[in-house]
Parts: C-alpha cells; structure tokens; sequence
C-alpha cells in the first residue's frame, strides 16, 4: 500500500497542492486542500488511479474537506464522478464548516469519522494484533491502544479496549477505555475506564478494570459506572497511584512504580 | 525568499495578542525588518487602535479580497517607524466575510515584499481563529499566568500542532513577579510544564502597556518600560539572535510597607 501510495504522491507531485491521503484502520481518510476551486479540487480527485480506491470489503474512505465550504453542485459532481462514477465506498464526509456539515448531513450523509478519534494516526499503535491475542489465548479481547504523545486540551481518545498514554493528559483531554487506562505522565484531564456502551452513555460501565497515572492530578475518574472526584486533600494527590473498585467503591493507592516517568520532582504544578 | 508568517494567537481574549502584536511589530521594524500587521479580527478590529493609525485607515484587507481596492491602497505606512505598515480588519462585517483559502492568497501576495508578517488572531478556536492561523507558517501563543488562560492556550497549542504549523513559541504576558514570589501566581516553571513548548519571552505586568494602548504608541517605539524592553528581546529572538530572559526579580519590590502587608495577609 505505501509503494502504491508513493506512486500516486509522485504522480501529482506537479502541481502546487495535494491531496493528503492516509492510511487509516477504516481504510484510507483524504484530506483535502484548503487553496484549490472546486473544479481543480474535482479534478484533482479524479486524477487520482482507480486502483488507489480498492479497499478490503470492510474498508472504505473517508473525505475530510476541513474547514472549506463544499456547495451543492461540488457535492453533486463529486456523487456522480467519483463516488457513482468510480464505485468508491464513502464512509463518512467530515467538516468543520457548519454550512457544509449541514449539507452533507441534510444529504443523509454520515458526518462521524468512524473508530478514528486522534488526529494524528502515526502516534497511535496497537500493540498486539488480533491473531497474537488469539494466540496468547485473550479471545476476542479488543487491542491495547497506545498513545506515545501528551494529549492537549479537546483532544480524545476512544477504544474499546485497554489505553496505554505515554505521555501527559492535559486539562480538558479525555480518554474513553471499555478497557483499563494507564497514563503513564500527569493525569489532569478526565479518564473514563470500563465504559461499556456507546460514548456518551457515561453511566453504564465494567466495574472490573483500573486507573493507573504518574501523577494523579485529576478532579474527576470515572471506573464503570462510578464517578470519583478528587481534590488536592486525598493522599494521592499529585502522587503516582492505581485507582480501582473495590466493594463497588473506589480505592486509590499510592505508589512510585511510575514517578521516574512521569518526571514529578517535586514541583508544584497546576 | 518571501516573508515569514507569523500568527499571534492565544485561545482566551484578553491576553495581549493585539498588543503583543503591535509591540513586536514595531520592535521588528526599528531592528530594520520590512513588517505588515494584519488585523485579522474581522468585526472587532483593534490594532489599528494600538497602534495609533486609526485615522489613515481608508481601506481594509476585505476590500483587497472582494476587489474593492488594490493591496497597496488598502496597506497603511506607520509614519513614525521606516517599514512599519498595517493591514486593518473591516469593522462593519463578520469573521465569514473571508474565508480560509482567500487568508492564504492574501499571505502570498504580501509575501514578496516584506520580511515579516504578523497576524493578530481574534480569540476563540472557531473560523476568526481558522481563517488567521492558516495563512501562517509560524505561530506565537501568548498566555497569562491563569489557569483558564493556560487551558485555552493548550487547546490552541493542539490545534496549531494538527494545522502543522512551526515552531510554535510561548510569551508569557503581565507576568507579576510579586505574586510568583509569594506563590500567589503561577511561575513560568508552572506553565511551561503544562503547555511544552519553547518559551520566546515573558512581559511583566506593567501599567505602560495601558497608556501606550491608549495613546497609541507601541511601547516599543520609546523604550522606557520593562515590558518595552520585553518586547524588544523577542522581536530579537525572532530574529534568531539569542537574548538572555530578563531578570524579573529586579522588577520585584521589597519595601517595608510590603513585608507588612505580607505579615498581616499570612494572618
């Protein structure tokens, strides 16, 4: 896939912009440039080798036009050229222009990027495949996920299974796990470990999983479907600690297993 | 080689983006640079206020975009510093009136015959913020040492970091060195532990900074200021000549009547 992709960059290496096309776990997400007109952005599109567009049965693409204005008619054409004409499976049409989200939406379109919360994918890594946790004889146990960055405020993560942070969570910086949360840096945003369901449904949870963090700086942890608030008077505070339920409560124990990593020397920190 | 593309941004309003904005663009061009200021807060102008070119404005960047005049007409000289010019936001129109692509058409048209252009970003992380980051390559994130200013600050920071821009530096502004020795404020030690990226100054409170505002006169025309000299050490910083931090603690008092008002606040 990368030699191909090599191929098709070179092939529109002439031209002042690019299309940015990454490979996703979905299948492939197209970013497109802000500069070009609609009818160079078309053209762009469809210069690009039908070959680039065949995907696994359960793969598609997903086109993210960013923050620049799609109008009917470019949504039109783009319908009946590339994905009618080309027989591309679209999965999901992102923006962040109100007037075009309500196009595409008011067009029936999906508008969620599917199972792809970060924005940058190269950061995130699964560490065991599938077929290894089969193997290992963890069933159908979802992959851990593994974050090798700090995360800034409004930015998410989500999987259904266990998340590993290497790095800091930043106030206003969320982690969603169906599985167990390790933040091996600060913990100041919000970490939600054991959420079962779809997100947004907060409440309901596995109460069978933990919290661990470098430092635990957080005003609120959420394990299954039990909220844990925190201030600077717990013990824990700004301390590296495992945080589960124990009796349907939660207990936080203090340890240093992870002070080196998280790099507290004793600073006072927000 | 075309200028550089600066973008003042902060998340939070209120935290000296214009200001900071006009003081180092003038810093710049007394260093001898060929500098534009754009306001990019289209419906709530204010460089051209602080920097005191209110009155010669004529034309706004809006009516370069829509055709309405050419780019230098709309373009006004800063009499009192060679190479100092500033292109306004129009006040009567929204933040929709321009658009991404059209920010970036305006940044390469200018882009030839300056050394430096300076984008003031309007608060917020919407299309005001957008449309002003996209035309830059470069950013700088000015903060105050407030926890709401640093959380928003480190939202912009992630924005900033998707939109691919770099570097992206951190000025600290109206800083009190009073209030940090007492543990009342945050410390540059504090805020940079959160937001990780390079710092390029830190202002100190200083009550010039409102009257320089309010005659309009960037601080940096006339330096006889700490938060003057601040400026005027990142502008040299943007330049690529390395300048040592100032001494904050220089700016601390000490005074008898404090130690009191210490005492008795402990109380």
């Amino acid at each position: 896939m990368k030699t191909f992709q090599k191929r098709i960059a070179e092939k529109m290496r002439g031209t002042e912009v690019q299309i940015r096309m990454e490979r996703r776990p979905y299948g492939i997400h197209i970013t497109m440039p802000m500069t070009p007109s609609e009818a160079a952005l078309l053209d762009l599109l469809l210069r690009i080798p039908s070959k680039a567009y065949l995907l696994p049965m359960e793969e598609g693409i997903v086109l993210d036009f960013q923050s620049r204005v799609c109008s009917p008619g470019f949504l039109v054409r783009l319908m009946q050229k590339l994905v009618w004409g080309k027989h591309v499976r679209v999965l999901a049409w992102l923006s962040t222009n109100e007037e075009t989200l309500r196009l595409f939406r008011s067009s029936g379109l999906s508008v969620e990027e599917p199972h792809q919360p970060l924005e940058n994918e190269s950061l995130t890594t699964p560490i065991l495949s599938p077929q290894r946790m089969a193997e290992a004889g963890l069933g159908n146990r979802p992959a851990l996920k593994a974050v090798y960055t700090s995360l800034r405020g409004g930015q998410t993560i989500e999987a259904p299974g266990d998340v590993l942070l290497w790095g800091h969570l930043n106030p206003g910086a969320e982690i969603i796990a169906g599985g167990n949360v390790v933040v091996a840096g600060r913990l100041r945003g919000l970490v939600h470990a054991g959420q079962v369901g779809p997100v947004g449904t907060p409440m309901s949870g596995e109460a069978d999983v933990f919290i661990m963090a470098g430092s635990f700086e957080s005003p609120q942890v959420r394990l299954g479907n039990k909220l844990c608030y925190a201030d600077d008077s717990i013990s824990g505070w700004r301390k590296p600690v495992l945080i589960t339920l124990e009796d349907g409560e939660p207990i936080i124990r203090v340890s240093n297993f992870l002070k080196e990593v998280a790099g507290h020397g004793g600073r006072d920190i927000i | 080689m075309g200028a550089r593309v600066i973008v003042t941004t902060s998340g939070k309003g209120g935290v000296g983006k214009t200001t900071s904005t006009a003081n180092i663009a003038a810093a710049l061009a007394k260093f001898g640079q060929k500098v534009v200021a754009i306001d990019a807060d289209v419906g709530l102008r204010n460089l051209d206020v602080v920097m005191g070119l209110e009155n010669r404005v004529v034309f706004n960047f809006i009516d370069v975009i829509e055709g309405n005049c050419r780019l230098n007409q709309a373009l006004v000289k800063d009499k009192r510093v060679p190479n100092l010019y500033l292109l306004p936001a129009a006040q009567t129109r929204t933040k929709d009136a321009v658009n991404p692509e059209q920010m970036v058409a305006l940044c390469e048209q200018l882009k030839p015959d300056f050394d430096f252009i300076l984008l003031d970003c309007p608060a917020g992380i919407e299309g005001g913020f957008k449309n002003a980051a996209a035309g830059a390559d470069e950013a700088l994130v000015v903060t105050t040492p407030e926890i709401p200013a640093v959380r928003d600050a480190d939202r912009i920071i992630g924005m900033l970091e998707s939109m691919g821009k770099s570097p992206i530096r951190l000025i600290i502004n109206r800083l009190r060195p009073n209030m940090v020795q007492d543990g009342d404020m945050l410390a540059q030690e504090d805020i940079l532990d959160v937001l990780s990226i390079p710092l390029i100054g830190i202002v100190p409170e200083d009550e010039s900074v409102i009257k320089s505002a309010n005659n309009g006169e960037p601080m940096t025309m006339s330096l006889d200021s700490p938060a003057a000299q601040a400026y005027l050490n990142i502008a040299e910083r943007i330049m690529g000549r390395d300048v040592p931090l100032m001494d904050l603690q220089a700016y601390a008092t000490h005074g008898f009547l404090r130690r009191i008002k210490k005492f008795f606040k402990r109380r």
